[in-house]
């Protein structure tokens, strides 16, 4: 279990290492590393999904570590409370930046090993603070520099802790 | 408003094309590619790019780019740098062959401007336009003007397309473009990282009112780089692939339109 502290409270997520073992090692060693710590939920759309990990606040772009091979064939589904990397155009970029859905994102899911249909790797799910996710989704938001959907007020993830 | 106008390319003077079939008998192929995206930064596309224009495209008596086919262009003063002039000098090789290559702006390089054109000796296509080849009426867009539902986006696309001021950005000095450019392409890159919505893409109502006004049973389009052959109610919808052979795996492509019908086709 994994828990992240954010001025808006706690929301703790299980991780599901024997569909996603790759994603969840990855996961875990940036939360070991610290690397979350201060990181903002930078793109947050609301009937979508809230997206963090990579921004520090101000729209500062974190350093990260080799992408990852993209599990989303797993057979966890993109629905509302699951997490899921985010990535590049490439199926297989995902690094640090991951999301929550805040609904069932069909569009998202695995359908086939192409460009178009590798999907978006589920990887767990939120267990307690789905309230949280939904008080952030509602923050209001708006464009800062290039980027859209940003919270005009920092939602940040104050820490990421593992829970035994 | 809607933009139509009858081409005359060497390669489809000869073939008596869009002309509403003149000569028929006569047709080479068209080949439509977009979303290249070349930059010095990839070169395995780049040579991907000059294999295409100086092998494949002897087959065809067309070649129509729908669209950024540079990452960016910020003034035809590039065509100075020798990568350029090199992509430029390629694309002419074109017309010396009786090819025509016909050039449509992308959201990236819509300042393609004349100079560019008399060195590839390329023609310059409206987006929208409609064409007729081998008896099929056929709507051509970049495709970014059919993402109706991104607001933020058709706010930013009016007024990059806006001459006055396109004419104060290229009154600039070259290096402060360049850094402009830089600049939003790295940001562009960071914004990259996500699920997109749906909505990023083109929409049902963009599309039927592109098949009504260009009175097309056809489109050909890029931009969404979500290759694909879609069933319209309007007509077939062809998305072309983008190229990118440098990064992830290996993408591009190519349609061929002749009298045989419409035929996506990998890379050689």
């Amino acid at each position: 279990m994994v828990e992240l502290h954010t001025n808006h409270g706690v929301i703790k997520l299980e991780l599901n290492a024997e569909k996603a073992p790759k994603t969840v090692a990855n996961f875990l060693n940036y939360v070991k590393n610290g690397h979350y710590d201060g990181t903002v939920f930078h793109r947050v759309i609301d009937g979508f999904m809230i997206q963090g990990g990579g921004f520090e606040a101000g729209m500062k772009q974190k350093p990260t570590e080799a992408p990852i091979e993209n599990e989303a064939n797993n057979g966890l589904k993109n629905e509302r409370g699951s997490i899921a990397m985010a990535r590049t155009n490439d199926p297989h970029s995902a690094s640090a930046q991951f999301f929550i859905n805040v609904a069932d994102n069909d569009f998202l899911n695995h359908s086939s090993p192409t460009p178009q249909g590798w999907g978006y790797a589920v990887f767990g799910k939120v267990v307690e603070g789905l309230d949280v996710v939904d008080k952030i989704k509602s923050v209001k938001t708006g464009s800062k520099g290039f980027h859209q959907d940003v919270p005009v007020d920092d939602v940040v993830i104050e820490k990421a802790v593992v829970i035994e | 408003m809607w933009q139509e106008k009858v081409l005359h390319g060497l390669g489809m003077a000869a073939a008596g094309v869009p002309g509403e079939g003149k000569r028929p008998h006569a047709a080479r192929p068209f080949f439509f590619i977009s979303d290249l995206h070349l930059s010095e930064a990839i070169p395995r596309t780049v040579a991907a790019f000059e294999h295409f224009i100086s092998v494949t495209a002897d087959q065809a008596d067309s070649v129509f780019i729908l669209g950024d086919l540079f990452e960016y262009w910020i003034g035809d003063d590039m065509l100075a740098e020798p990568f350029f002039a090199r992509m430029a000098a390629l694309m002419h090789t074109l017309s010396e062959r009786g090819i025509a290559l016909y050039i449509m702006h992308g959201n990236r390089d819509f300042l393609l401007g004349k100079r560019f054109m008399k060195a590839t000796g390329a023609i310059w296509l409206p987006d929208p336009i409609a064409i007729t080849a081998f008896g099929t009426r056929i709507a051509l867009a970049h495709g970014d003007a059919l993402c109706t539902d991104d607001r933020g986006y058709q706010f930013f696309r009016r007024f990059a397309r806006n001459r006055l001021a396109q004419l104060l950005f290229l009154a600039w000095p070259f290096r402060w473009r360049r850094a402009l450019a830089e600049r939003m392409r790295r940001k562009s890159e960071a914004g990259r990282e996500r699920p997109a919505l749906p909505k990023y893409d083109v929409t049902a109502k963009g599309v039927a009112t592109l098949f009504k006004r260009a009175r097309a049973n056809a489109i050909i389009h890029g931009h969404t780089h979500r290759p694909a052959r879609h069933q319209e109610p309007g007509g077939t919808r062809w998305v072309l692939p983008d190229w990118e052979l440098d990064h992830g795996k290996p993408r591009g492509g190519y349609l061929r339109v002749d009298a045989e019908g419409f035929r996506m086709l990998p890379l050689d």
